[in-house]
């Protein structure tokens, strides 16, 4: 395969990565320092401090990996190495193939 | 016998759906036989028993004698079924009895370990999981052996793996045990074999085939068992339909009665209990610590959680059974969502449970509270208990005491529910903690029968005498956990955060550096599991042995932070200061970043002979 596709694929993935931990570590750290002050602000009756506990960061967790997979799937099938159409496009022609769609 | 494969894999919907609405109309069976009156020992039999018949006939079904069906299950599981299977494998007897029970004593707090026990799949996902598919192992020791060149990684991790898991797998039997103890009426040092007797029959004769199987119809049995009181309790309260969305309105009203009820004052005296994990409240509800020592401890037991999730051995090789590398990742995905709809659910029953807690019970008559047929049945099993400080005939806060357990066994028979709930609910409790030692239980037997046996003290060894091998040492290493779990070392809580610690110390670093470290070479590996691993057990001694003090208010919880740091910093240091890794294992590393092709691990394993 060729290897500057492999590289730019490599470095979209990486810069992803980044994002994805970026989120999640603001909803699983940085949100929670400020418990005290968030607990001053109420949403539906609950202080928002211990709603982003109990609840918020939790669900922001399986948006988060939801998003992930779906990025990432596209980087993979815009550089050709998806398993789907990865084998086939990526040996015969040089294209990334999400480009087509 | 794998002819039936293909088909039982392509009818997954209609035979899970045909399953789920026997559940039902079994349940309905069960109602119906309580208002007549059949008696309670009846309904806990038939929860138990039928849901134990229903697993062992699945693991019957789907026994195999491949070996790839054994350990990955032929690597065709789709990705919202390993979801399922994962949730399941996932959560524990600790999940679903305890946790609502300790957001219910320790408050704001707790929440650390939903946070953790979360917040870790996003490194799964990211990190580990997808890489881990691609490279096309059996157990997590395959990949270390691959990666570090050769088998002395791979029995480090199998050491790290075994301790860990097995710290896990002991307080899971010891929660079938409970249960079984008291659905079945005998001795708890017995009812542990019962247990591993259940265990057993969903998983020797299928491996991760029949455990699999059995994990999906595990989990669809404990979600509907936690979710449906808690929506009929909440219809019963007033609170509507959905639960976890309607008890913000009593978080304020509890804040109210804490406070008419002296919690925080100095006033405020509890009542101590002769019966053994019976206390009263003494935390307020939400209401949270914000300096910045209680902030720390926050932060670095949710990272233990998280990095112990992620370096979980039985929680990774679910990760190993899916078609594809992209499943795999969106299996991450799903696998999360069907843990959140339980733990979102658990601080909603909490809430529930405390308003009924300080609103209804406390402040009644002393006498009126004896009266109280839930409340006699629980003291007699001494899981709750009253005292009255002050001798004035009124249930004071601080006077009523439960063990944390009895916020899910209970709640339901304090609202009024009929007593087919409970038996639902224990049928619940036995399908989280079943699953979970299933999971365990195998991945401790894979490491040493695929990495130890297989490929370290006879790697000629024939399928057949492989398979035979991986059975026989299942048995042993169920037979091992249940005898130490009889001894009743330490509560179910207790030993399944240290478990997390334990991977953490040990699993963390070299995992996650093996993907993304090109650099990081067979000695600081070596040298990185066994500096991190020991340091943190030491540290873990130092504390619980030695009575020392925590270092930076790390305690026996959150030991894993000092392996981690030690590991990190031991595996960085000595793989920059050693030659860097062969060229086949950089080029394997390049391999597993890309989906597309054949495993890595074939890849590697011709260009290495």
């Amino acid at each position: 395969m060729d290897k500057e596709i492999l590289d730019k694929h490599w470095q979209s993935s990486r810069r992803l990565l980044w994002k994805v931990l970026a989120a999640w570590f603001f909803f699983a750290y940085v949100i929670h320092l400020f418990v005290g002050a968030l607990n001053e602000a109420t949403v539906g009756g609950f202080p928002l401090g211990y709603y982003f506990a109990a609840q918020g960061s939790l669900f922001a967790f399986v948006v988060i990996i939801f998003c992930f997979a779906r990025a990432q799937e596209k980087i993979d099938t815009a550089h050709g190495v998806d398993e789907e159409t990865g084998g086939a496009a990526a040996t015969v022609t040089k294209t990334p193939a999400g480009e087509n769609q | 016998m794998s002819a039936a494969a293909p088909d039982f894999q392509r009818n997954l919907n209609k035979i899970y759906g045909i399953y789920a609405g026997g559940f039902l109309a079994f349940i309905a069976l069960m109602a119906v036989l309580d208002t007549a009156g059949v008696g309670e020992t009846v309904i806990s039999y038939g929860f138990v028993g039928f849901t134990i018949f229903i697993y062992a006939a699945i693991g019957v079904v789907s026994r195999t004698a491949l070996v790839s069906q054994y350990y990955v299950a032929g690597r065709s599981v789709p990705a919202v079924y390993n979801g399922m299977a994962t949730a399941a494998d996932w959560m524990s007897g600790a999940s679903f009895v305890a946790m609502a029970g300790g957001i219910f004593f320790t408050g704001y707090g707790y929440t650390s370990l939903l946070v953790g026990w979360t917040g870790g799949y996003v490194l799964v996902a990211t990190l580990l999981a997808p890489y881990l598919r691609k490279f096309g192992a059996y157990t997590v020791p395959d990949f270390l052996g691959a990666r570090y060149g050769g088998n002395l990684a791979r029995f480090f991790g199998v050491v790290v793996l075994f301790v860990c898991s097995l710290t896990y797998v002991t307080s899971q039997i010891n929660a079938t045990g409970t249960i079984a103890s008291r659905a079945f009426g005998v001795p708890f040092e017995l009812a542990v074999f019962f247990g591993l007797a259940g265990i057993l029959m969903c998983s020797m004769l299928g491996g991760m085939r029949a455990v699999t199987w059995t994990q999906v119809a595990q989990y669809i049995v404990l979600i509907f068992a936690y979710i449906m009181p808690v929506v009929w309790l909440s219809i019963v309260w007033e609170q509507g339909f959905l639960p976890q969305l309607a008890y913000g309105g009593l978080l304020k009203d509890i804040a109210e009665l804490e406070v008419q009820h002296g919690l925080g004052t100095e006033a405020y005296e509890t009542a101590k209990s002769e019966f053994k994990g019976v206390k009263a409240i003494t935390n307020p509800h939400w209401l949270a610590k914000a300096d910045a020592v209680s902030l720390w401890k926050y932060a670095t037991l949710t990272f233990c959680l998280m990095a112990g999730t992620a370096s979980l051995p039985h929680i990774l090789m679910r990760f190993f059974t899916t078609p594809s590398v992209r499943e795999a990742r969106v299996s991450v995905a799903w696998s999360l969502l069907f843990i959140f709809l339980l733990y979102f659910t658990a601080p909603a029953l909490a809430t529930f449970a405390k308003f009924n807690f300080l609103n209804n019970l406390v402040g009644m008559e002393a006498a009126a509270l004896e009266g109280l047929n839930w409340f006699a049945r629980w003291k007699e099993v001494q899981f709750a208990d009253f005292v009255d400080l002050n001798s004035d005939g009124i249930v004071g806060m601080g006077e009523l005491m439960i063990r944390a357990d009895v916020v899910v066994l209970a709640t339901p028979e304090m609202a009024g529910l009929p007593y087919w709930v409970s038996g639902l609910v224990a049928a619940g409790g036995l399908a989280a903690a079943l699953s979970t030692a299933d999971g365990l239980l195998l991945a401790i037997a894979n490491a040493l029968s695929h990495d130890v046996y297989g490929k370290i003290i006879n790697p000629q060894a024939s399928a057949q005498l492989r398979l035979v091998v991986a059975r026989v040492i299942l048995i042993g290493v169920g037979i091992l956990g249940a005898s130490i779990a009889a001894l009743r070392l330490t509560g179910i809580l207790g030993g399944v955060i240290w478990a997390f610690s334990f991977a953490a110390s040990g699993l963390f670093v070299p995992l996650v550096l093996g993907v993304w470290w090109k650099r990081a070479n067979r000695a600081g590996a070596l040298a990185g599991i066994a500096a991190g691993f020991i340091s943190g057990s030491f540290y873990l001694y130092y504390l619980r042995g030695m009575g020392g003090e925590p270092i930076l208010y790390l305690d026996h919880l959150r030991f894993g932070i000092v392996g981690m740091v030690v590991c990190f910093v031991v595996m960085v240091a000595v793989s920059l200061m050693t030659a860097e890794p062969e060229k086949e294992i950089q080029d394997m590393v390049d391999d597993i970043r890309y989906p597309v092709g054949e495993p890595s691990v074939k890849k590697y394993l011709r260009a290495h002979e």
